[in-house]
């Protein structure tokens, strides 16, 4: 078998949407394996209404037979991951579920903070259990404080983390962020404090508990803005395309409809270069331009100009134009673009994986490159309950009877109940 | 004293910039014992970027750097030099982490590649952070934070339909893919605990974007369907940020399957109580309509009187802070989140603390160097060079 950094760890998922699936989407990518042990429900009903399918991503819009199976959302955040269905509101599934954590290493959650109490699966009780694992919960605001029982996806915690006071045009308002780009950046910090517990572990052999709110994975990221605050500068809050030092420094029209042009220009030595790409215009010789700080207090009309020239040009062969100038240059991809750029392609930063019921697409990878650690081998989502009878059987040592009656009993299955 | 999760890994730091520190602040934060190498009189270029007190510039009063380079200790060296370039060895000789972000082929073409330095340190993992990575067509090209988010496909789907697409805050780019290099590095770390081997780590900062926003790749993998701009506009009603009386509350609607019933009995406006706004697909069609209906309600309060009534009945809320807000704002105060520092030209400053609190292990937290702080500490406490050799090694400008 492949030696992979996290090879003999086993972590136990109780995820939903992204901050938690990223986690541990990580941790599989590093070599552990994750099961995700998941409410029959838990992926939506048998059938799916108009609206849900809109919701949640099913391929090609189609739920199917089993839209449970379908969602691209769910599939993306699971590759390689195991899935098992039970119901810890039920006994028999409370036990089984202890009897998972005694043989694992980390216990992973995204819901609200009240929801692992309410299944009887504090920390202690999990220690009690087995003092080696690691509990790591990522409810929004925490499960401390005030706020523990708000509730809150990125959006809200994105919001009061502080990220989209900083977004927006640099003469508008704040606006949030088209991605919830702070779900993930929840889920990441996570991870480092999961690898973290798990380095310690080495040397005490005993777990711990974390609590990773959302909102301070994006306070954090805002530390220079926070003492920026605290210094009395006056820099305002927004600049949006343009930069407090950079000028110019915006995103330009080209060619085409909708088609734009990042250019940054850093130094005196740069708009030479970028007066060369344009042809030494005679407007760009006015003194107005003539150096870093004419130009940010002259910046509209500026802007103007450059847009009059990029227009003129196709955005991603400007691009190329102006880097070979020495001009920092990048073209404004949409999603389709992104994913056949020749340096984004070289870099095989998606890889293509079957998956029974959606086929062969692409799904974005874990975006770093080890030289010695093999390759890990991609494996595509779990099907919901598809290893129920790895989970019981082969880990728990559960009898094919004992997993039938369990089946009847509805404490797990491989579909959605009624 | 409570432990520290990654004590005795030692950590040398010669990356600049917002990624490369980034990352080796969470190390750092995590209990590494991280060496920051800057060039003499220069420093990191985050030294030059601020915000300042005053709007002064100073080398020791960036903010970003401050922020950047807690738990770090710090130490000068000129990597140009033959003499510098052999004080790097003996010190990757004692790492177990050696973190840069030299534009790719720099470090071999000073030799501290990692095949080199591989060598006396089989170990040893070295983490590169760049813009573009060490491979690709791209690897040379200029960049900003703004060049990385157009082709990351970040700035397409970002601002106002009708205008320009806006790029991110500066420094999210750079902060994410330092996030990812730590996870990285920590799996690189677990693999060499096991088997005694180091390697090379390549994260490039645009690698880091396309897959991140992941709404936007799953539309185009999953439904064929490129994104566009929605002007900060959820697809889920009420899904933006709205002014209120005080600044701005985002509000983030519900799925197909909730109801908005105890929100709408909150807000008290009987239009809205009306069996049509009951449906998902109505919400989102007429998703104007409806913020005109909210709209007066929410001028008529604060925005921390509306986070607390919605989320009073489950209606996720958020309160638009800025930096002011987050340093007053309950839940971060209630969570002690903040730490005040006292820096020696800075002043007293409180920092971000830790992002996930640790049950049995403490976040390290001390200020960032002054430039070149601990070179007698380094260099002669731990590499046993005398005062004399460490005056030549000055005044031939070394370190």
């Amino acid at each position: 078998m492949q030696k992979l950094p996290l090879t003999g760890i086993r972590v136990i998922a109780l995820e939903f949407y992204w901050a938690g699936p990223l986690n541990t989407q990580m941790l599989s990518d590093l070599g552990a394996e994750v099961i995700k042990v998941e409410h029959h429900l838990a992926r939506g009903p048998a059938k799916s209404s108009e609206a849900a399918a809109r919701f949640r991503f099913f391929a090609d819009w189609d739920p199917g037979e089993s839209p449970w199976n379908r969602s691209g959302f769910l599939n993306q955040f699971a590759l390689g991951k195991r899935s098992v269905v039970m119901d810890l509101s039920h006994p028999r599934g409370k036990e089984l579920f202890l009897r998972l954590v005694k043989i694992s290493d980390v216990v992973q959650d995204n819901y609200s903070a009240r929801v692992m109490p309410n299944f009887g699966f504090d920390y202690p009780v999990l220690k009690e259990v087995n003092p080696r694992i690691i509990m790591v919960r990522q409810p929004g605001f925490g499960t401390i404080g005030p706020y523990k029982d708000y509730v809150a996806g990125g959006c809200p915690t994105g919001v009061h983390g502080g990220l989209p006071f900083y977004h927006g045009y640099h003469d508008g308002e704040p606006m949030r962020p088209e991605s919830c780009i702070v779900d993930p950046w929840a889920g990441i910090h996570a991870c480092c404090a999961v690898l973290a517990a798990l380095w310690q572990r080495r040397r005490t052999g005993q777990g711990q508990f974390i609590d990773s709110g959302q909102c301070e994975s994006v306070a954090t990221v805002l530390g220079d803005k926070v003492l920026g605050y605290q210094m009395e500068s006056s820099r305002p809050p927004r600049v949006g395309n343009r930069h407090y030092s950079m000028a110019p420094h915006n995103c330009y029209p080209c060619r085409g409809e909708n088609k734009w042009i990042a250019i940054a220009v850093a130094s005196d030595e740069e708009w030479s270069a970028l007066c060369v790409a344009m042809g030494d215009p005679l407007w760009a010789k006015d003194e107005r331009f003539s150096s870093q700080l004419d130009r940010r207090g002259s910046q509209d009309e500026l802007d103007r100009r450059i847009g009059e020239w990029t227009l003129r040009h196709d955005h991603i062969e400007l691009m190329h134009v102006l880097q070979n100038h020495g001009v920092a240059a990048g073209a404004v991809l949409d999603q389709s673009e992104v994913m056949s750029d020749p340096h984004l392609k070289e870099r095989n930063c998606y890889v293509e994986i079957d998956h029974p019921e959606t086929g062969v697409r692409p799904y974005a990878r874990s975006p770093w490159n080890m030289s010695k650690t093999p390759k890990r081998e991609w494996r595509q989502a779990p099907l919901l309950g598809e290893h129920n009878r790895y989970v019981l059987g082969e880990l728990l040592g559960l009898s094919d009877r004992e997993i039938a009656e369990l089946e009847k009993e509805e404490v797990i299955s491989d579909r959605p109940l009624a | 004293m409570a432990e520290l999760a990654l004590d005795g890994v030692r950590i040398l730091d010669l990356s600049g910039g917002i990624a490369g520190p980034y990352c080796t602040r969470l190390l750092g934060g995590f209990g590494a014992e991280v060496t920051k190498v800057e060039k003499p009189d220069e420093g990191d270029e985050s030294r030059r970027v601020g915000p300042f007190p005053e709007d002064i510039p100073h080398l020791e009063r960036s903010a970003l750097f401050l922020h950047l380079n807690t738990s770090k200790k710090g130490v000068t060296l000129n990597l140009e030099t033959l003499a510098g370039r052999r004080i790097l060895r003996q010190l990757a000789e004692r790492a177990d982490i050696l973190v840069e972000s030299f534009e790719p082929g720099q470090m071999s073409d000073w030799g501290l590649d990692y095949e080199s330095l591989e060598k006396t340190n089989p170990r040893l993992i070295v983490t590169s952070i760049t813009p573009f990575g060490q491979t690709g067509p791209y690897r040379h090209y200029k960049w900003s934070s703004a060049v990385l988010d157009a082709l990351g496909g970040h700035t397409y789907v970002q601002g106002d339909p009708k205008r320009e697409p806006l790029r991110y805050p500066d420094g999210t780019a750079e902060c994410t893919a330092g996030m990812f290099a730590s996870v990285a590095t920590m799996g690189a770390l677990h693999y060499s605990g096991d088997t005694g081997q180091g390697q090379h780590i390549d994260v490039s900062i645009l690698d880091c974007l396309p897959g991140l926003d992941s709404f936007r790749t799953v539309r185009w993998t999953h439904l064929g369907v490129i994104q566009e701009r929605r002007g900060g506009r959820y697809a889920q009603w009420p899904g933006k940020l709205y002014p209120c009386r005080d600044g701005y509350v985002g509000l983030c609607g519900i799925g197909p399957t909730g109801t908005l019933l105890p929100m709408y009995s909150v807000m008290g406006i009987p239009e809205l109580l009306n069996p049509e706004y009951e449906d998902f697909a109505q919400r989102e069609e007429r998703a104007e309509e409806l913020d005109a209906l909210v709209q007066p309600w929410l001028m008529e309060h604060d925005r921390y009187e509306i986070f607390n009534a919605l989320q009073a009945v489950r209606v996720q809320a958020g309160v638009c802070n800025s930096a002011e807000d987050l340093l007053k704002d309950p839940g971060h105060e209630a969570r002690r989140f903040w730490v005040e520092m006292e820096h020696p030209e800075a002043g007293k400053l409180k920092y971000p603390g830790e992002p996930a609190r640790m049950s049995e292990t403490a976040w390290q937290t001390s200020r960032a160097p002054l430039l070149g702080e601990h070179n007698e500490e380094i260099y002669q406490g731990e590499l046993g060079y005398s005062s004399r050799e460490l005056t030549q090694l000055r005044s031939s400008g070394v370190i």
